[in-house]
């Protein structure tokens, strides 16, 4: 394996150089974790300090007061909806793409890049004007058709790489076996980009989890609210409580983390198939 | 999911009872479409809908009370409130849109002042709803009239008698420098003066400035102009009846500027945020600051008597001299494509008694009522109530820059009262690019 | 947090996408495999741009327009020629390329770390989530640790004052906000773009690295001769989402540390694209803005894309 790649007396600096790099990432978390447990007036008087008595309260405000509760579940809902849509239509265009070469290829491509490249600030009046004219605004469905379809040329594209990198004497063995097209995607070129895949979903969902302008004006309606524009409630125009902002952080940060932790094992089991064709 | 099944409970009395009061019309058989059960929807953006800093009491804030005590006189009218988030620019985009495409709330609630004005296309005009008597019981109703103007179509009802900027003072501090802890300023350079002997006795920065963003050289810059300019300054510039680039302006920013060379500040106030200044206030880094009367409810809790307030004081030489400068921020407004507006509008005349906005006061505690009838006992907060008391009888109260202009004005305004602060841009120049994005704007 | 819905926005410089397969003789099944291959592509293709045609044709015509979205006056290219000759966009514009510098920082680090945790350095699960925490932390955080550490009183200024040096205000000098910002983005992009480059890495074939270092070839060698180019269409991507990040989604992040100050001198395009578009009753102005980042970013990826392909062709 690579690992034989780097002698065993550079990976001691190594390690105590990423080392001082993690660190230098866990000291605000640290910070936001613990602001998360204290009150606003404790806070205010020491921020950098430990806090005096530790509370719950900041969760309970956020998770009733705030409705985080409901709306996590609701963000759950759209998100992972919209990833796995992105997912597979992403996995068949990336691998037409890369493979099979299709008519107008550079249509395909160049359209995607073009719709993509335009600021999305610009893009807020029209979206909502055509959503409201298919009767979707205030739908869940609005925002998972918009979310799909302004992350699906990211997904497409890095995925077009990955499923190129596959050797193509593989898919033409598959071929000769008989396997069509879902045969040759399902039990070829998916196993082997793994990696990728992994990568994309956590990046997708993550992108998604954390999006807030549509998802707050896509959905009017604060029984619908999701999480993150749940979140902005908190604060004012002049006010800022650390305290109540940490635990929503802390409440937001929690599942993209969890899939990232997850999707670690893939990243291996990836390597593995990868290493041995 | 507590307040999922509170909604759930919620909804399900309102439809009960509207199918009862639907049903008990029809057997009467004189039902009109007037008295038909139906909704109002309200958008509140941040502002009416909540009770304390926290937000964790939405179901019983001024605006949800409202809506329930209205639902018991009027059974066939259920209000919604939407609490939307705490951008104001996404808020506007979304009211923009829904506008637009005409599905819109009934009643929408915004910062008075730009925020009102632009969206004077969609509101409906109500001087008529409310009437002469009503109105002529209203401060603050030039902050929502069209293009300011005493004869324009109101575009909405204020609410509240606003905030204003004010600087702050710590008791404790000043009595330790030997200074006198009741300090009331006389004029813009006795606080100067103030803070030097502070600095003397201490050697420590005797004002706390947090200007990162320019709200502070805001507030300040547009009080001082208001000075020599009076309480219609900057609604006038709004109109064109006079200029942002004349000599009173300049010399507001002149005077801004040379503040911070006087070296009595906090050394980083060019890159302290506003988020982060009540901290360094309450941690004592400096005995003055500037701020609002909105930091009420948080000053008292953390000084009880220890603090003073003034209004931002005015220079030596200014023609007025006894000036406030804020006002009303809260806009009720109901929208012409609403289908309910004649439900809406009954709610908005509701919303207009006297004693329905001395609950607003009772709960809020951050600022007195907009109507002159409001009941002053309602006031708990001390230093609220000096507020209130002194209002009345402030000679100029002035509408401010930040709350009269469009947005793109707005936000060039703050970037220049931070830049010209850090001698970064010279007045001269600040009052010439305002006035070119103003004309830009309305040209 | 705006650093991932930019990456996950932006994007597609998929026109890069020439098919190693095209240059194969087109057998009859191969022409059937094309057609399949369309098929497989329309689902995602008419969803794109079935979806957003409409939206972006009509941000075109507003561009063309002084409007507030009701009435509608058609003004030529009079948007155009303001935005053009508007002297706060070529300052606005200078610090975007100024703002570039960031991108060869983030792909160095990147490429460091995503090897050496490739290399499966101890515990490198773990650092691999503990890099990426910044990307979940939001930027406020981000913004908030960078202002005390580069602050007036903060840690940095403390050791210059220990060594008998004066306080420095980092973010009330626009040049040095600008270095301070750019440190800050490598710190907290690194580890997303690290992601990206490991899942490159974990399709090279290890045959090739096992032979190299049959072959006595160093670490820094292999780094140079093997594993950069193996991973090279990665890297492509990693750097072009990065240049349209750059033009495209910083103000939040800046917004944070310096308000886009002193003046405008931190202030990026996209935080005038959302002025314009939000702030502004006019929303000509703005679409108009858009549409000319858009046609400059378009060639910028054009261009990075021949750079990337010309690479993949010695």
């Amino acid at each position: 394996m690579t690992s034989q790649t780097l002698n065993r007396s550079a990976r001691i600096p190594i390690f105590i150089g990423l080392c001082v790099l993690a660190a230098s990432i866990i000291y605000p978390v640290y910070f936001l974790a613990i602001a998360a447990f204290r009150t606003q007036l404790d806070y205010q008087e020491n921020p950098l300090g430990l806090p005096r008595q530790w509370t719950l309260h900041n969760f309970s405000v956020v998770w009733n007061g705030y409705g985080a509760g409901p709306a996590f579940l609701r963000s759950i809902l759209v998100v992972s909806v919209s990833t796995c849509l992105v997912l597979l239509f992403a996995t068949f265009a990336g691998y037409s793409l890369a493979k099979l070469n299709p008519p107008g290829a550079k249509i395909i491509t160049g359209s995607f890049v073009s719709v993509m490249l335009i600021p999305s600030q610009v893009l807020i009046l029209p979206i909502y004007l055509l959503l409201s004219a298919l009767g979707l605004v205030g739908s869940y469905t609005s925002l998972m058709l918009l979310y799909t379809a302004t992350n699906l040329p990211f997904a497409v594209f890095f995925l077009t790489l990955s499923f190129r990198s596959i050797s193509d004497d593989i898919l033409d063995a598959a071929k000769v076996d008989g396997a069509g097209f879902f045969r040759t995607v399902g039990r070829v070129a998916v196993p082997v980009a793994i990696p990728s895949l992994a990568t994309l979903a956590v990046l997708q969902f993550l992108g998604m989890w954390n999006e807030l302008l549509y998802a707050l004006i896509l959905l009017p309606d604060d029984s619908k609210r999701l999480l993150t524009p749940a979140l902005s409630m908190i604060g004012q125009r002049y006010v800022n409580n650390q305290p109540l902002v940490s635990a929503g952080l802390l409440i937001a940060a929690s599942v993209p983390i969890l899939l990232l932790t997850l999707t670690s094992r893939y990243v291996v089991e990836g390597i593995s198939i990868g290493s041995s064709k | 999911m507590r307040r999922l099944r509170t909604a759930v409970a919620v909804l399900t009395v309102a439809t009960l009872a509207a199918s009862a009061a639907a049903c008990s019309s029809s057997k009467s058989g004189g039902g009109t479409s007037a008295d038909a059960p139906q909704t109002v929807l309200i958008w509140d953006t941040g502002l009416l809908g909540k009770t304390n800093d926290n937000g964790s009491a939405k179901s019983d804030s001024f605006l949800h009370q409202a809506a329930s005590n209205f639902h018991a006189t009027h059974k066939n009218i259920t209000i919604k409130i939407v609490e939307q988030g705490g951008d104001i620019s996404a808020n506007a985009a979304q009211f923009k849109a829904a506008s637009i495409a005409g599905n819109g709330p009934d009643i929408h609630i915004q910062y008075t002042g730009g925020p009102t004005l632009s969206f004077s296309k969609y509101f409906v005009d109500l001087s008529e709803v409310l009437g002469k008597d009503t109105l002529s019981q209203f401060n603050g109703l030039n902050t929502v009239r069209k293009n300011y103007e005493p004869s324009g179509s109101l575009l909405a009802l204020p609410y509240g008698s606003g905030t204003y900027f004010t600087v702050w003072y710590n008791k404790k501090l000043l009595k330790q420098a030997g200074l006198d802890p009741d300090y009331q300023p006389t004029s813009w350079q006795d606080l100067i003066s103030e803070g030097q002997k502070y600095h003397t006795a201490t050697g420590k920065p005797a004002f706390y400035v947090a200007d990162l963003e320019g709200y502070v050289g805001a507030w300040v810059v547009a009080a001082l102009a208001a000075g020599n300019l009076g309480s219609t300054a900057f609604t006038d510039q709004y109109s064109g009846k006079t200029k942002i680039n004349t000599p009173a302006m300049q010399q507001a920013y002149t005077t801004w500027s040379n503040f911070f060379k006087t070296g009595l500040i906090n050394k980083d106030a060019g890159e302290v945020s506003n988020g982060d200044a009540d901290q360094g206030f309450i941690q004592g880094k400096a005995p003055i600051y500037f701020s609002g009367t909105w930091g009420d409810v948080g000053m008292y809790q953390k000084f009880k008597d220890n603090v003073g307030w003034s209004f931002i004081p005015m220079e030596q030489d200014a023609k007025f001299s006894d000036v406030a400068a804020g006002g009303p921020q809260v806009a009720i407004s109901v929208t012409n494509y609403s289908k309910h507006q004649a439900a809406a509008e009954e709610f908005v005349k509701y919303l207009a008694e006297p004693k329905t906005q001395d609950l607003y006061v009772k709960l809020g505690q951050t600022e007195g009522s907009s109507n002159k009838q409001g009941d002053t006992s309602v006031i708990k907060n001390p230093l609220l109530k000096q507020q209130a008391e002194k209002l009345k009888t402030t000679q100029t109260i002035v509408y401010p820059f930040d709350n009269v202009m469009p947005q793109s004005v707005i936000d060039l305004y703050y970037r220049l009262d931070a830049s010209t602060f850090l001698g970064k841009t010279t007045p001269q120049s600040a009052v010439q690019q305002l006035q070119a994005a103003l004309d830009a704007e309305q040209g | 947090m705006t650093s991932v819905p930019a990456a996950s926005k932006v994007v597609g410089a998929a026109d890069a996408a020439p098919t190693a397969t095209s240059l194969r003789p087109t057998a009859p099944w191969r022409r059937r495999d094309r057609r399949i291959g369309l098929a497989a592509a329309a689902p995602a293709f008419i969803i794109v741009v079935g979806f957003m045609m409409y939206p972006v044709l009509y941000a075109l015509f507003i561009s063309f327009n002084k409007t507030d979205g009701v009435d509608f006056e058609w003004v030529w290219f009079k948007n155009y020629s303001n935005i053009l000759t508007d002297p706060l966009v070529h300052q606005v514009f200078l610090n975007n390329v100024k703002f570039l510098i960031s991108v060869p920082l983030v792909i160095f680090f990147s490429i460091i770390v995503s090897v050496l945790l490739f290399e499966k350095i101890r515990g490198w699960k773990t650092f691999r989530i503990i890099f990426f925490l910044p990307n979940v932390l939001s930027i406020v955080v981000i913004g908030v640790m960078f202002k005390s550490i580069f602050g007036y009183y903060g840690a940095v200024n403390s050791i210059i004052a220990a060594v008998g040096g004066n306080r420095v205000s980092f973010f009330t000098d626009g040049s040095l906000a600008i270095w301070v910002i750019v440190i800050a983005l490598v710190w907290s992009g690194f580890g997303y773009q690290a992601l990206l480059i490991m899942s490159g890495l974990s399709a090279i074939d290890t045959s090739v690295f096992e032979a190299a270092a049959l072959d006595g070839a160093g670490w820094w060698r292999r780094l140079r001769w093997i594993t950069l180019p193996n991973i090279r269409r990665e890297l492509g991507f990693v750097f072009i989402i990065n240049v349209l990040y750059t033009f495209t989604s910083l103000f939040g992040f800046i917004f944070v540390m310096t308000a886009g100050g002193p003046g405008y001198a931190t202030t990026t395009v996209d935080y005038l694209v959302y002025l314009k578009a939000f702030g502004s009753e006019n929303l000509g102005p703005g679409a108009a803005l858009a549409v000319l980042l858009f046609l400059f970013i378009g060639l910028l990826t054009i261009l990075q894309n021949r750079f990337f392909r010309i690479q993949g062709n010695d």
